[in-house]
């Protein structure tokens, strides 16, 4: 099964409720975002204008001005503070025309209106979009995930972005009156992010609706390849365009009745903006990476005829009546938005389909594993991690053995094999150490996960099981012949040489062991281990069989090894 | 296993959803349910006594909650869609299908909220005159619904750790109202009005008032901390007692994490302190003492925030190995597919992974690393695996691949035949002992890597 197949459970509703839903909220969420660019723009826009450049119209309309009207030793908010309307006159000992005050009071004022309105229009963009993000995750789960799995870091990062796009730009919208460099900076900061977010979402779309360079992308280095890399960049400049337009149609309808120079203003973004569409609008059908269909072409024709006659009107009546405008804006909106829906069709419709067969034949393959897969679980979800006996039987006894015998269903696996626990003597703190730090050159683990109340549980087991926390017992039995002194002589001649003369280990030439000798003074094994242990060595490590000396010799190195322990 | 497995670098997959859900939560609990809470409680009691000033600081308060609200709260909510989206794609895809209609439905609810919001921010001045009442009522408009997008988003919460029968039934009503729903609803608001009520307190204590107001605000915010607060003690407790055992062991680990598993008691000592500042700031705020809620607030703020952190860390982290208990495993492995993979294997059954590209064992190893373990461990960053496999032998590591979940309740097993096994403990252990270079970029295909000899 190495084809791609969509999410197993079955979507809640119909497919083409899931559609219809989605190109409603998408509908809106992109208006919206139109609004919140176009808003931005236009405020930080005027804003500039404002304070550094020139304003060209006076009440009147027919009187150019000088730049920067405002007098030398006074600057735009300071002048503000002093000038609560336009019909008063500056008190300035520097007169300027009152028409001239007036008409850059009147920036002033439309940046900080315009402004005012993107803590709304933003806040819907976000809860408009949030509905399209959960319908198109329903509806084109893969194509959807995939486009943002493949451009991931981007995509992650719109949260910061929209974070410092918002947080800069409402606070000059609250608090428009503060000193102008930083006005400038915090607007230029919030525009520059906020212009980010939807070369990303773009991008996100273009790859959604081209699953066939999914592939192209992951060699180029999770980057769009040049034919989507180009038709990315004229649709995200057709889309900031896009927000001129309806951000000027926004301003202007927000606008009272009696801002007659700002309702001017507005139109001209209208205009402006809907020209340029024309220009990117070609740009970008020429680098369509699919070729159109018939009804993409006939769609587009008539947003581009909506689009003209709305340009032809605003022009020759030099004003936008909102029963004449709202319907033309809508027809160019909507083709354009079903154009996209469209060419999104292209991409993904018959390869969705695709993947729910797809989907219906995995589910079959896999179905059989259910019972056993649920009975796992039951068994996990009995499961009480908090006994010694619990822990030991989970997480210990695959590799040291249900009987604590090193016999593990692992243990074969391994070259070193685990010990043998029920026959470990050693002090709590140093199997403490064992435990949290595991051994090197094994395959015993590091177990810090486990709280000191389960520590405690588990080393009380194995005590009360196997007397882990006692120390040796000297060894019984008639049989059993010592000959300590000459013990004590290969020790210290050989053993020594790793363990250590007093048993601590951590010698010159064992240093870099993996893994090292145990410390003598604090681990010990019962005496017929430790008799095993230097009969055969210890498989895999340094510790060799020492089978060669006589067995009254090795019993005695096991009294000698006992007497380390302290 | 679906999508190409991406993992953000150094911080990690947990960690990134982590750090913006738990961002979200100050907002969403603290900002839109707590301190929204005292916007509208503020107005009505100015509007009810004819009281310019608490008129005066709901308003200013309004000010301050509303940028945060829109500009943080609501795009880190948005942000858990898109960081689980990406780092979580299949059980983002599943869990949207079980729960659509909740989550629709708190769309619904998060929608008429903003619009609530908006319509109650621009109008506060245009109705000041003749329509105060009306306006109180938006705001305990906004408040009720608030307090349903809560419960939505509690039902699939809790669904993640206690889903009940949903596992075998598949009972949509069970999964929704299981067992931690109510307390973890109840817990959630109760917490959401003592962080609020506390940066209230903190926004008038650090603003100009009189004197006079200051004092009566103050004993009217205090009384609401402390009411709120034995609510969520008594509702966690509650909480706990209805996390089934095997989950609800590895609390205090999930918050101590394993470089303090050996002070345990540290857990409880410092919960304790920090509801004692907490306490002490309610108790201070109530007997007007306005220099010692000066001192205490912040401190007081941070410990609540933390306290929600904790919280959110317990309820993720002792989820254990699954997304979706019974269904899906948190590396995104379905139950029943585990079985199915350990016979016909993963990287045959992978759309992304060409064998035949692929024939290095580095290539397929890094691969069933990101597929497998990616999820929780980084290489070089958070919860590192190059350490955890440090200084183990090659058939050790083995062992312990074909054990995760065994060794570590809360791990997921691998998935995968037992060649794929290997294939993984030998980049693992090559991992471990240095000799693998590459510039992890968060990328699991397409990555170069070299060899280096030892």
């Amino acid at each position: 099964m190495s084809s791609l197949f969509d999410a197993l459970l079955n979507r809640p509703m119909a497919e083409v409720v899931v559609r219809l839903l989605l190109f409603i909220l998408f509908a809106l969420h992109f208006l919206f975002v139109l609004f919140t660019i176009g808003t931005a723009l236009q405020s930080v826009f005027y804003f500039i204008r404002y304070r550094w450049g020139r304003t060209s119209h006076t009440p009147d309309g027919d009187q150019p001005m000088k730049s920067n009207p405002l007098p030398t030793n006074q600057t735009g908010r300071s002048m503000i503070r002093t000038l609560p309307n336009t019909d008063q006159e500056m008190p300035t000992s520097e007169p300027l025309p009152t028409s001239a005050v007036a008409a850059h009071e009147k920036e002033y004022a439309w940046g900080k209106q315009i402004l005012y309105s993107f803590l709304g229009v933003k806040s819907l963009a976000v809860a408009f979009g949030v509905g399209a993000l959960l319908l198109i995750e329903l509806g084109l789960t893969v194509p959807f995930f995939t486009a943002i799995n493949l451009l991931a870091p981007y995509w992650l990062l719109i949260i910061v972005f929209l974070i410092i796009a918002f947080l800069t730009l409402d606070l000059i919208g609250q608090n428009w009156d503060i000193r102008p460099y930083l006005h400038l900076g915090m607007g230029m900061v919030g525009l520059l992010f906020l212009l980010a977010v939807p070369g990303v979402f773009v991008a996100v779309l273009t790859t959604m609706e081209h699953p066939e360079y999914w592939q192209a992308i992951i060699n180029n280095n999770y980057r769009l390849p040049g034919v989507l890399s180009l038709h990315w960049l004229f649709r995200y400049v057709h889309v900031i365009g896009a927000s001129l337009v309806f951000g000027g149609a926004l301003h202007y309808f927000l606008s009272s009745a009696d801002q007659r120079q700002k309702r001017a203003e507005m139109l001209r973004w209208v205009v402006a903006g809907i020209l340029v569409q024309f220009v990117l609008g070609i740009l970008l059908y020429a680098s369509l990476p699919r070729r159109p269909d018939m009804l993409i072409n006939l769609l587009i024709v008539v947003a581009v005829t909506a689009a003209g006659i709305l340009v032809w009107t605003v022009t020759f009546r030099q004003s936008m009546p909102m029963h004449a405008t709202v319907p033309l804006l809508l027809f160019v909106l909507l083709p354009m938005l079903l154009t996209r829906q469209a060419l999104q069709d292209q991409g993904t419709l018959a390869f969705n389909v695709q993947l729910e067969q797809n989907a219906a034949v995995y589910r079959e393959t896999i179905a059989q594993y259910s019972p056993q897969a649920l009975q796992a679980y039951e068994a996990n979800l009995n499961m009480r991690y908090d006994s010694g006996e619990a822990i030991y039987a989970r997480s210990c006894a695959f590799c040291h053995g249900e009987q604590a015998n090193g016999q593990g269903q692992e243990a074969s696996k391994l070259t070193v094999p685990p010990e043998v626990l029920a026959a470990v003597r050693a002090d709590r703190g140093y199997l403490d150490q064992l435990l949290r730090a595991g051994v090197l050159g094994t395959g015993m683990p590091y177990f810090t996960f486990l709280i000191s109340s389960q520590v405690d549980a588990l080393f009380g087991y194995l005590n009360s099981q196997y007397q882990m926390l006692e120390k040796p017992q000297p060894a019984q039995g008639q049989a059993i012949q010592t000959d300590v002194q000459k013990a004590t002589g290969v020790y210290y001649g050989t053993c020594s040489n790793c363990h250590g003369g007093d048993g601590r280990a951590g010698t010159i030439f064992s240093k870099g062991f993996a893994p090292p000798p145990p410390d003598l003074t604090r681990y010990s094994l019962t005496p017929q281990r430790s008799f095993e242990v230097i009969t055969n060595g210890y498989p895999g490590t340094l510790m060799v069989p020492f089978n060669n000396l006589p067995e009254d010799v090795r019993w005695g190195l096991v009294q000698v090894v006992e007497g380390f322990r302290k | 296993m679906q999508f190409p497995p991406f993992q953000v670098p150094g911080l990690g997959n947990g960690m990134t959803i982590a750090l913006n859900a738990v961002i979200h939560v100050f907002f969403s609990h603290g900002f839109a349910i707590g301190v929204f809470g005292m916007i509208a409680i503020s107005e009505y009691i100015g509007y009810r006594r004819n009281s310019p000033q608490w008129t005066a600081f709901s308003h200013d308060l309004l000010k301050f909650a509303a940028i945060l609200i829109t500009g943080i709260g609501a795009v880190t909510g948005v942000g858990i869609w898109f960081t689980i989206g990406t780092l979580e794609p299949r059980g983002t895809a599943d869990m949207l299908r079980v729960f659509f209609w909740p989550w629709f439905l708190e769309w619904v609810a998060f929608t008429a909220e903003v619009i609530v919001l908006v319509v109650y921010y621009y109008t506060w001045e245009g109705w000041a005159a003749h329509h105060r009442r009306g306006h109180v009522i938006l705001a305990f408009a906004y408040m009720a619904i608030g307090a349903f997008a809560a419960l939505a988003v509690t039902g699939i919460l809790g669904f993640m750790l206690t889903p009940d029968g949903w596992p075998w039934q598949g009972n949509f009503w069970g999964a929704f109202f299981n067992p931690t729903f109510l307390p973890q609803l109840i817990m959630r608001i109760a917490m959401g009005y003592v962080l609020g009520t506390l940066i209230t307190i903190a926004f008038l204590i650090f603003t100009k008032r009189n004197v006079p107001f200051h004092g009566e605000a103050l004993a009217f915010f205090g009384k609401v901390i402390l009411i709120a607060g034995a609510v969520a003690v008594v509702s966690a407790v509650w909480y706990f007692y209805n996390v089934p055992p095997a989950f609800r062991v590895f609390s205090i680990f999930a918050v101590i994490t394993s470089n303090l598993t050996q002070l345990s008691g540290l857990f409880w000592v410092v919960n304790g302190i920090a509801l004692a500042v907490i306490v002490l700031a309610a108790l201070l705020a109530l007997r007007k003492v306005k220099l010692g809620v000066q001192i205490v607030i912040l401190p007081a703020v941070l410990l609540m925030m933390g306290f929600f952190t904790e919280f959110e860390r317990i309820r993720e982290f002792i989820r254990g190995p699954y997304i979706m208990p019974g269904y899906m495993y948190a590396n995104q492995v379905l139950l029943k597919e585990a079985p199915y993979y350990s016979q016909a294997g993963v990287l045959p059954n992978s759309y992304w992974f060409n064998a035949s590209d692929h024939q290095g064992s580095l290539d397929q190893g890094l691969y069933l690393f990101g597929q497998n373990c990616s999820v929780c461990h980084t290489i070089g960053g958070i919860n590192d695996i190059q350490g955890r496999v440090r200084g183990r032998s090659l058939d050790g590591i083995r062992v312990i691949v074909a054990h995760t979940h065994d060794m570590v309740p809360f791990m997921t097993p691998f998935s995968g035949t037992q060649q794929e096994k290997d294939l993984l403990a030998s980049f693992l252990y090559q991992l471990g002992e240095g000799r693998i270079q590459f510039t992890h970029t968060g990328r699991f295909l397409n990555v170069m890597m070299q060899e280096v000899k030892p």
